[in-house]
């Protein structure tokens, strides 16, 4: 990512969020083919990928401080976006670990960690933050450990318990969801939180899925990707605050449809943490507007393609009935039919 | 589509269990179907604060859904592995008997929920964390932030309750009049 030192990107009206080249190109765009279902899609989360924003643990692009301004700004208003029960300590250490350690090896020259023993020093050079504290003693540092390191990562996390062969949603930091609640589903079996998707349920995939990540070990980490649309750059599309966001679907003309429609991808990656067991799940949110998806080719036609064709449950579902065919109609032109290469990557 | 709502079903006695709790809102609910386990412990609420509850014996009598809760969360904490525990009553006394059994740490295995007496629900608005009890349909006007909410079907355990949610105007309108063209 290029240097950055000041929050300039606003996730709010009034809203200004612009993205380089660079961060367009390397969008995680989810879909490898014209038409598009559920699936596990499920791959290992390993360095390369067909775009850039999968090369690292945890991408950190252009947007980081804006995002973490945001984020901090979203706590400060509703704080049950941030919530762990009490057993989840270890968790919370395993993941301050998990981020110091891969923050500082992917980007050294952002973020720096030394440890001495238990002493550890961690610099965080965009958010200007130094802290000394002892690993495993929560009164050294200024937050819980969950929450101090969640602040200073890009997307959500939750924090997941394994017993009873299931998974529990027993901690997180949600502030950029597409739609759900972490304080309705604070303490939810895997089936439980996943109950209000349709259609995923019959085909078995949620089943599959909690066997697939039951199983999963720890240094190996997977990752899916999943998508929705977002009316303006909102990172908050919770349903707490969806009477104040949830009017935008009401405000998309094919004049400022270019502008306003973003395909929201979370880059979903999944790590078994090694002294709690837990799971960590990180969903990091990309929004990316109509007219920075016109500048790829490859990608306006595929993306025009599969809203076409959509399931109307699953469209419904993601909350894009309202201006799914304005989206249709204006990226139709812009599709002459030609083939297009399997997979996500640009060309 | 998949639920998060609680696994009611009649009631039947669990042989595997070594020792049955049942608990029931109303001295009117049946006991369970099945074999009768030759020792089960019945606490009933009796609605009455005349009520002294006998530890000694196999029918506990309570005052109250309060004192029941209070009691058999204590109960629980204390209890080993092989309790059965059975409850029957309204949805929300049954809401509050699986969050004190969760809060113990009984398995699902362990608590049998009956098919609950009426529909009346409990609602949490997601805008503003207000609690309702007793709704019966499928909207109400939050006391909290005065949002219409629509009940949905997700249900918390831990909260004990449904969500409500709410539509903005602009949104109702729009989809009606793509409806009706």
């Amino acid at each position: 990512m290029s240097g950055q030192t000041h929050v300039r990107d606003s996730y709010r009206p009034p809203f200004h969020v612009e993205n380089s080249e660079e961060t367009i190109l390397r969008f995680p765009f989810p879909f490898p083919e014209d038409t598009y279902m559920y699936s596990m899609n499920v791959e290992p989360h390993v360095r390369g990928g067909p775009v850039e924003a999968m090369s690292h643990t945890f991408d950190v692009d252009e947007h980081y401080i804006g995002e973490c301004a945001e984020k901090a700004r979203i706590l400060a208003e509703d704080p049950k976006r941030c919530m762990v029960l009490p057993h989840m300590r270890d968790a919370e250490w395993d993941f301050l670990e998990l981020g110091m350690d891969s923050l500082s090896s992917d980007y050294p020259g952002h973020f720096t960690l030394k440890k001495e023993g238990n002493d550890w020093r961690w610099e965080n050079h965009l958010l200007n933050i130094s802290q000394s504290f002892v690993f495993g003693d929560e009164a050294t540092l200024p937050q819980a450990p969950f929450e101090y390191m969640a602040r200073q990562m890009q997307g959500d996390f939750t924090l997941h318990d394994q017993r009873e062969n299931d998974l529990w949603m027993d901690g997180g930091m949600v502030t950029s969801q597409a739609d759900w609640s972490l304080k309705f589903d604070m303490g939810m079996s895997f089936r439980q939180w996943h109950a209000p998707v349709p259609k995923a349920s019959e085909m078995g995939i949620f089943d599959r899925g909690l066997r697939f990540l039951l199983m999963l070990q720890y240094g190996r980490p997977v990752r899916r990707l999943n998508w929705t649309m977002t009316i303006n750059p909102r990172l908050d599309t919770s349903p707490e605050n969806y009477m104040i966001w949830g009017e935008d679907r009401a405000s998309v003309t094919p004049e400022n449809v270019a502008e306003k429609v973003h395909l929201r991808v979370e880059l979903q990656s999944l790590y078994r943490l090694p002294r709690s067991n837990a799971i960590l799940f990180a969903i990091r949110c990309y929004l990316l507007p109509i007219k920075d998806i016109m500048t790829v080719p490859k990608w306006r036609k595929r993306l025009h393609r599969v809203l076409r064709d959509l399931d109307p449950a699953l469209a419904s579902y993601k909350g894009l009935d309202l201006y799914r065919s304005t989206v249709v109609e204006f990226l139709r032109p812009h599709d002459d039919g030609a083939p297009l290469s399997v997979g996500i990557q640009p060309e | 589509m998949g639920t998060s709502e609680l696994p009611y079903r009649p009631l039947t006695f669990d042989p595997d269990g070594r020792r049955h709790l049942f608990v029931r809102e109303n001295a009117t609910q049946a006991f369970p179907e099945g074999e009768q386990p030759a020792v089960f412990e019945v606490w009933t609420i009796e609605h009455s604060s005349l009520i002294k509850a006998e530890s000694d014996t196999c029918d506990v009598r309570m005052r109250s859904a309060a004192d029941l809760l209070e009691r058999l969360a204590y109960r629980l904490s204390r209890e080993k592995v092989g309790l059965r525990l059975y409850a029957a009553g309204r949805p929300a006394f049954l809401a509050q008997v699986a969050k004190v059994a969760d809060g113990a740490g009984l398995c699902g295995g362990e608590i049998f929920l009956d098919e609950p007496a009426g529909f009346e629900r409990r609602v949490f608005c997601v805008h503003c964390d207000t609690l309702h009890d007793g709704v019966s349909g499928d909207t109400l006007v939050c006391q909290g932030c005065a949002t219409e909410l629509s009940v949905r079907d997700h249900y918390s355990r831990a909260l004990g309750a449904y969500m409500g949610a709410g539509e903005p105007a602009v949104v109702i309108e729009a989809m009606e009049a793509a409806t009706h063209g």
